[in-house]
């Protein structure tokens, strides 16, 4: 079963709600932080839970349509961050409790004082086309 | 002196001359000219490696004959005669001369009469002796040149000429950052462009000190990529370590891969505590 982890700009629930952009940590934390990640990745790599990690630029417009032969308009980028899609992880696992797991120990990323920073991280199924079948 | 050693050598030697940039008539006179000076000192000084000795000589007298046209032919073909010496290329010319020499678009005849000269080392009259044709053999040399040397002047030349200048240095402390400025000079002479300026700009903090790169860095386009990056690192040697972290900060948010930004995320956190003290 595929499972997009996707991760925003919107911090952890209360009291960790928010922290300071990574450039603004200790080096030693930044360091810590961007090898949890790449050894997470590498571990699935490892289990063959690995599909694909991608990050994404911070910001970017949204774009509408105008009218066939007009030049869309583009809207933002807009100041408030929480809600935008930082990156995002796609996992193949064998249960919807292993994805859970694994969604929950990339939340647990060491933050600026080094301890989990507990962020929140959106756990999406992908749409297979096959119904699953539980046990 | 072992003639049969210099033949095998001659064609290889205006090979790389002529790859080089030399047009093939003054490759071949600048190698009969290093072939005169090696009858002179061989036999008492014999070279440790006899065809860098010919190109290194016959890459002299081509300058040589090239700087005294050089009032008349002016400052570009000064650019095209001064790539810099470099170890010798250890790949033998040779084959791909031969191959030119069979270009479709050469008679039979000049065909043969260029392999015979460029190949087989051989002068032009005794081939023009056996084909009775030296139009054939022009002929034949134009298209060499043609195919050997397409771009031979200009941008090319000046970038291959900073390229071997980063190649030579073992670290970037030893490089020579007030040549490769010159050659960033004659680049923006031939053929400005804003990342050509972007570069010279760190060539120049590099040969001028970080203040001087900083003014360079004026004339260049903000929005160019990797121009926040560049203008971080200056600043951070120029002493600017709370401009330096706000800018590796902003070269962050717009860098184009994960491995770039992870790396000036991290320098702009390094700035920030390094202000802090």
């Amino acid at each position: 079963m595929k499972y997009l982890l996707l991760k925003h700009y919107r911090g952890g629930p209360e009291p960790v709600i928010g922290y300071q952009p990574l450039d603004q940590w200790a080096p030693d934390r930044v360091d810590a932080h961007i090898r949890y990640m790449r050894d997470f990745a590498d571990r699935l790599v490892g289990t063959g839970e690995f599909v694909e990690a991608k990050a994404l630029s911070p910001e970017g417009p949204f774009v509408p349509f105008e009218g066939e032969g007009r030049p869309p308009v583009t809207d933002g980028p807009f100041a408030e961050t929480k809600d935008l899609v930082a990156g995002w992880m796609i996992i193949d696992v064998e249960s919807y409790e292993r994805a859970l797991e694994l969604a929950a120990e990339l939340s647990a990323a060491p933050g600026p004082d080094g301890e989990p920073i507990h962020e929140w991280l959106e756990l999406r199924p992908f749409l297979t086309g096959f119904p699953s079948v539980g046990e | 002196m072992d003639t049969s050693l210099i033949r095998e050598l001659v064609p290889a030697v205006i090979g790389v001359l002529v790859r080089r940039g030399a047009d093939f008539a003054s490759a071949e006179d600048a190698v009969q000219e290093a072939l005169v000076r090696a009858y002179e000192t061989w036999p008492h000084d014999p070279p440790r490696d006899p065809k860098a000795w010919l190109i290194a000589a016959a890459w002299r007298k081509f300058l040589d004959a090239v700087r005294a046209e050089s009032a008349r032919r002016g400052r570009e073909l000064t650019v095209d005669a001064e790539p810099p010496d470099g170890p010798v290329p250890d790949a033998d010319d040779t084959l791909r001369l031969y191959f030119l020499c069979a270009h479709p678009t050469l008679s039979q005849p000049a065909a043969v009469a260029l392999t015979l000269r460029a190949v087989g080392g051989l002068t032009t009259r005794p081939i023009a002796t056996a084909h009775r044709d030296t139009a054939m053999i022009a002929e034949g040399v134009t298209v060499l040149q043609t195919a050997l040397a397409p771009d031979r002047l200009g941008d090319y030349q000046a970038q291959a000429a900073i390229a071997a200048l980063h190649a030579d240095a073992r670290a970037a402390a030893e490089t020579d950052w007030v040549q490769i400025v010159e050659w960033y000079d004659e680049l923006l002479a031939i053929a400005a462009s804003p990342v050509v300026r972007l570069n010279r700009a760190v060539a120049v903090g590099e040969a001028d000190g970080a203040q001087a790169g900083l003014t360079a860095l004026a004339d260049v386009d903000p929005g160019l990529p990797r121009y926040a990056a560049a203008r971080a690192y200056l600043l951070e040697r120029a002493g600017d370590l709370d401009g330096a972290a706000t800018g590796y900060a902003e070269a962050a948010r717009v860098a184009t891969s994960l491995a770039e930004r992870d790396h000036l995320t991290r320098e702009s956190a390094r700035l920030r505590q390094a202000a802090r003290r």
